[in-house]
């Protein structure tokens, strides 16, 4: 569990009953939560997705269009789709994660199965990188990426440990961003690109 | 500047963190209280019926957010049990008291210490007491004393409970709310030891309760 870092709003954070992965599986199964509400459960509290602008649309679908042919045999490109990171059950913008698709009838990706992970931020920037970045890094998730479109710049964190990741790298536009999946280079993704 | 995009190495992962960004403390966790998931009462039932939230740990549902019921000193406990006796005793079978029971209002599902319904239990064989059931509300404070002024007067007056008690432990004193407006209430009167707090229920006076009888003797000065 990562460390509750301040009260949300009105009542303190212990005064929340947080949620386990398993209640909030049979939510889902029971209709109390349908599939595409809008939620994702971070650390047992069940937050609201933000709603997304055309900047965030028009550059996941940049970034999935440079990543995609990049990406070696037994890895594919899964868009806003769950990831278990107990216990948290994040719906990130990108994820690449290793194949095949068939893999994950039953049970979505846990960290050994990621890759990568990316979040297009604009108005959920200050989730992004903080309580989601301390969620991905607990985890295990070896490498973040946050496109960040109010600044205009990508955000590569690396090394995870409990309470956050050792690396971070800025790429301004301009820059090309590499990828690697497990310390093997496959190429980059130019910045400008990601930006109007 | 340039990225290694390794996976993680364990034997470099180590402190210190000086690249990833630490939120200042008062940032609020996941953006703050508009950012959580809201359940409507119905969910609520639903979870409830289902077993979903189980056992663990007492909760009720306010505003649509799950917190937990605030743990009860021996104070607590006590005003409790003095005004269970009190009401159980003093009205007659056109009413129903519930000492710590379920009450399904607008998005909410509050579990007050007292609650004073319309009608006999018979009434309530099978459903929830709801908000046009309730004459009168009583929630007894000692930790949870911010909450109870604050989020549940809020709460009972937008339901328009007509009487709203909050029993004050550490200040010994009852502070009735009466007259529900929007989300609060207009009337407030304190009552203090040597007091006698008159109960009325929808306009007919049924008794006066001593507001020392509520609260354990007070020690040495």
């Amino acid at each position: 569990m990562t460390p509750a870092r301040t009260a949300p709003g009105f009542l303190s954070s212990a005064a929340f009953r947080r949620f386990t992965l398993d209640e909030y599986h049979r939510m889902i199964a029971g209709g109390v939560l349908t599939d595409g509400e809008p939620v994702e459960l971070l650390d047992g509290y069940l937050v609201r997705k933000v709603a997304r602008g055309t900047p965030h649309d028009s550059a996941l679908d940049e970034l999935e269009g440079l990543l995609g042919p990049l990406l070696p045999a037994g890895w594919f490109l899964r868009g806003q789709r769950a990831g278990t990171l107990p216990p948290s059950e994040p719906e990130p913008d990108l994820a690449v994660v290793r194949g095949p698709r068939s893999r994950y009838r039953a049970a979505h990706p846990t960290a050994a199965d990621i890759g990568l992970l990316v979040e297009v931020s604009d108005s959920s920037l200050a989730i992004d990188r903080t309580d989601k970045l301390v969620i991905f890094a607990a985890a295990g998730v070896p490498v973040y990426w946050v496109v960040n479109i109010p600044d205009r710049r990508v955000e590569v964190y690396a090394r995870p440990t409990a309470g956050g990741y050792a690396d971070a790298t800025h790429f301004a536009v301009g820059q090309d961003v590499p990828v690697a999946l497990e310390g093997r280079p496959l190429g980059a993704v130019p910045v400008a690109r990601l930006f109007s | 500047m340039s990225a290694t995009l390794t996976a993680p190495d364990p034997a470099a992962v180590t402190p210190p963190l000086k690249s990833s960004p630490t939120p200042p403390p008062d940032e609020p966790l996941y953006g703050g209280l508009a950012g959580l998931w809201r359940f409507s009462v119905a969910d609520y039932q639903a979870m409830i019926r289902a077993e979903i939230l189980g056992p663990r740990t007492r909760v009720e549902l306010l505003n649509g957010l799950v917190v937990r019921v605030m743990p009860q000193g021996t104070g607590h406990i006590f005003a409790t049990r003095v005004l269970t006796r009190w009401f159980c005793r003093t009205l007659s079978d056109g009413w129903t008291v519930g000492p710590q029971t379920s009450t399904a209002l607008t998005d909410s599902q509050t579990e007050p210490d007292i609650s004073v319904a319309r009608g006999n239990e018979r009434m309530f064989a099978d459903r929830y007491v709801e908000a046009a059931d309730l004459v009168l509300v009583i929630e007894v404070a000692d930790s949870s004393l911010r909450r109870d002024r604050r989020e549940k007067l809020a709460i009972y007056a937008a339901a328009g409970v007509p009487e709203y008690w909050v029993v004050n432990v550490p200040d010994r004193q009852v502070e009735v709310y009466t007259r529900p407006a929007g989300d609060f209430y207009d009337g407030l009167a304190a009552y203090r030891p040597g007091q006698d707090v008159p109960v009325a229920l929808d306009g007919h006076a049924v008794g006066h309760i001593p507001v020392a009888d509520l609260f354990p003797a007070p020690g040495p000065a």
